[in-house]
């Protein structure tokens, strides 16, 4: 954590009427003013002779940075935690999810191609495979193929330092002598060898204390972790999915598995989403597959997880839909309903903002199942519309609307 | 850097209970740490529909490859899960006629099981309101129960005390609602030691960060001395990884992976995420989750 203004100032002259109170030599009308603009650094330690020692040390050691951003590519970057739980602020720059590949590997091209062509799409975000872990004797050459088909590689000719070790002793020391070499981009790779995965998270939890709580410089760099090839695939999932939350900033999978990718995205989609940000659409009519004035209406919130659920579903029929999304602070439908987000009354006041009855033929709404105890309200609040209830769940819509 | 430096100090450690041998909760530290004197394995239920409907997911009637409700209760008691969990999916309409039939389940079929467990409610107030009194009466021996809110807990804390069983309360994914609903159910008879807090999260994709970051809190509470939220937590997380339609639909292009795949490993990935931010008791519904998780805890290869 860096210093508040407050914790600044109770180290000043002016907190206690010492000597040199409101002095003005560091060029502000007071201690008070000179604290906050130090907190904000927007003024130098060095503006006020009246500092004392402590504070000049404390000063120091919250200016440490807590963990170093590294580029893997030029879009990819890795570490900048500051933060040890989400909670606390957010986590910053996503886990890199790593596929590990031998240049040597004869089905090199068939894997590269597999690896370069996934991509999945949740929540209005596409995901890929950020970064290939290389390794054999033709790394250059694989290098390059990798690259164009941009995607990240990591390898021991990347331009940072990759220093290797089994425990947080030997990894501190690794890293210290790396410094001492001049290293300036450091990667730490803390090797899975036999252990188990508990003593994994104990290493990653301790350096990550070191760096965000201590600012230890040998540790405050990203952590990596590959896992190893004798788990199956769904012990990779549990493994992965706890590094993930637990303090690994890059994890390397020993296998290519969609499912193990679609599952381990959208786990690190959820961990990463900012606490103080609900994902949220815009409120408005929206419209799939060109629908005209007899399309069906449906009616939603506009929380990101909610708006894409339905959307999804209504992208995929062969018809044409509208969907009404009001305005309800980025919350799910019954977290809205409870809310007072999603009232009878905004209902029908966003309805007629949008102005779809000059768009539409149609005088039928449908709401979501999970509201089927608010039909008659709304049903009261606009009369001029029919209120039908929906299904619960989204991906039952299809069905719900090719039945009539 | 010597690791005593950044050693997680705590005031209070999470109470710890009984479950006939099993021991749940009591831990010192956060989930995998081993700072503190005392760390227990987080513990894998795994649990079946007391009535097995079309409602039941395809996906993972395959996986049990059981054609009846009584086979999959011998198979969960043959897994390797800790604790088995009955879901008592009962409704309004059906559960008057069912009253004789369930205790008749109790007495013959649940006695026989050789593993703890858990006999849960339909999650419908009415429902349960009937329902959990009776399971705490002819429950064959002590058990957990789950579960009672702010709704039923006046009526349902006194039957779990009653025949001393641990009883589950659940509040919706907010601190200080979990803390209040404590506090009124200890006042209403409950033993504080025999509570666990079921922070009522959303599965992988849905909600589930919210979830995540109010067990971490509710944990960093406890460990910082509140003695009224240091009791162990459990998360349904199976019921809420089949809402979602990843974990159960055939319809994603090839991209999403193996369907089958996928659906025991978005309820994996989930249990991982609660047991990560410190879930003491996670609940699931496919038994390959079951066994990958009890592999990847216990550190054995596969
Ligand atoms: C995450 C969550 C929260 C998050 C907010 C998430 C958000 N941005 O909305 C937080 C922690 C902030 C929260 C707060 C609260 N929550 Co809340 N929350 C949840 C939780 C766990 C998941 C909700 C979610 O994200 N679902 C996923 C989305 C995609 O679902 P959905 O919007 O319903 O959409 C689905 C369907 O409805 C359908 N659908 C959607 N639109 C349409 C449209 C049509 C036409 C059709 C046919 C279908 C359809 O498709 C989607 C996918 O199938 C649920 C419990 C649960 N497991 O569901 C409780 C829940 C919704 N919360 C609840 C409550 C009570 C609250 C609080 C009031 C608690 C409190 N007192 O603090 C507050 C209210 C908010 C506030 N005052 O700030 C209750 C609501 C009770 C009720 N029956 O109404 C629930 C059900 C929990 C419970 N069992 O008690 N909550
Ligand atoms: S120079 Fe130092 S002591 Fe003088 S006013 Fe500024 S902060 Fe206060």
């Amino acid at each position: 954590m860096n210093l508040t203004g407050m914790q600044i100032f109770k180290y000043l002259p002016g907190a206690k009427k010492a000597e040199g109170t409101n002095c003005k030599q560091c060029g502000c009308p007071t201690c008070m003013a000179y604290a906050l603009k130090l907190a904000k650094k927007q003024a130098n330690i060095e503006q006020c002779p009246h500092i004392p020692q402590e504070l000049k040390e404390k000063f120091a050691q919250s200016s440490k940075i807590q963990q170093h951003e590294i580029k893997l590519s030029e879009t990819l970057i890795t570490g900048g935690e500051n933060v040890m739980y989400r909670h606390d602020k957010t986590f910053v720059n996503r886990t890199v999810i790593a596929i590990a590949l031998d240049s040597d590997d004869k089905d090199f091209d068939k894997k590269l191609e597999q690896i370069s062509h996934y991509e999945i799409e949740r929540i209005g975000e596409k995901f890929k495979v950020d970064a290939v872990y290389l390794t054999g004797s033709n790394i250059e050459n694989a290098a390059q193929k990798i690259e164009s088909a941009g995607i990240a590689v990591i390898s021991k000719i990347s331009p940072y330092k990759i220093v290797s070790a089994a425990d947080f002793e030997s990894l501190e020391k690794a890293s210290m002598q790396a410094l001492e070499q001049g290293e300036k981009d450091i990667i730490l790779e803390l090797e899975y060898k036999k252990n188990q995965l508990k003593n994994i998270v104990q290493e990653l939890t301790f350096i990550r204390r070191a760096a965000i709580i201590k600012r230890h410089e040998p540790l405050t760099y990203p952590v990596m972790v590959k896992l190893p090839s004798d788990m199956d695939i769904f012990q990779l999932s549990a493994a992965a999915s706890i590094l993930l939350c637990r303090y690994a900033n890059i994890i390397v999978l020993p296998v290519f598995d969609r499912a193990l990718l679609s599952t381990i995205f959208t786990l690190r989609q959820n961990i990463y989403t900012n606490p103080q940000k609900p994902l949220q659409v815009e409120a408005k009519v929206y419209e799939f597959n060109e629908p005209d004035k007899n399309a069906p209406i449906l009616l939603t919130t506009n929380f990101a997880l909610t708006y894409f659920a339905v959307a999804g579903e209504l992208e995929s029929l062969p018809f044409g839909s509208y969907l009404v999304v009001t305005p309800s602070d980025g919350m799910s439908v019954l977290t809205a309903w409870s809310a007072d987000k999603f009232t009878a009354e905004l209902v029908a006041r966003s309805v007629k903002n949008f102005g779809l009855a000059q768009k539409v033929d149609t005088r039928k709404i449908i709401i979501p199942g999970l509201l089927a105890h608010m039909k008659d309200e709304l049903q009261e609040a606009m009369p001029e519309w029919q209120i039908i209830t929906g299904t619960i769940e989204a991906c039952q819509i299809p069905e719900f609307l090719k039945q009539g | 850097m010597n690791k005593s430096d950044i050693h997680f100090a705590i005031k209070e450690k999470i109470r710890e209970t009984k479950l006939v041998n099993l021991k749940i909760g009591g831990v010192s530290a956060r989930s995998f740490m081993e700072e503190n004197e005392n760390n227990a394995q987080p513990l894998i239920a795994i649990e079946i529909p007391y009535i097995l409907d079309n409602t039941y997911p395809e996906v993972l009637k395959e996986q049990w490859d059981c054609l009846t409700q009584e086979q999959m209760l011998t198979k969960a008691d043959k897994s390797n899960a800790d604790i088995i969990s009955i879901k008592f999916n009962l409704t309004e309409e059906n559960i008057d006629n069912n009253i004789e039939k369930i205790k008749d389940f109790l007495k013959n079929k649940v006695s026989k099981l050789t593993k703890p467990f858990i006999l849960r409610g339909a999650n419908n107030d009415p429902v349960d309101l009937k329902l959990l009194p009776i399971l705490a009466e002819f429950a064959p021996k002590e058990c957990i129960i789950s579960f009672a809110q702010e709704s039923t807990y006046e009526q349902i804390v006194p039957a779990a005390a009653k025949y001393n069983h641990i009883l589950v309360l659940r509040s919706p994914i907010d601190i200080n609602l979990a803390k209040e609903l404590n506090i009124l159910s200890i006042d209403k008879g409950m033993q504080p030691d025999r509570i666990l807090i079921d922070p009522d999260m959303g599965g992988l994709g849905y909600g589930l960060d919210y979830g995540y970051s109010i067990i971490e809190k509710i944990r960093q509470a406890a460990f910082d001395g509140d003695t009224m939220l240091n009791m162990p937590i459990i998360a349904f997380i199976g019921e809420e990884s089949y809402r979602a339609k990843e974990a159960k639909s055939d319809t994603f292009c090839e991209q999403w992976g193996d369907y089958k795949e996928r659906a025991a490993m978005w309820e994996i990935s989930g249990a991982s995420a609660m047991i990560s931010a410190g879930a003491d008791i996670v609940v699931l519904w496919n038994p390959t989750s079951v066994e990958a998780m009890q592999k990847v805890l216990k550190g054995e290869k596969s």
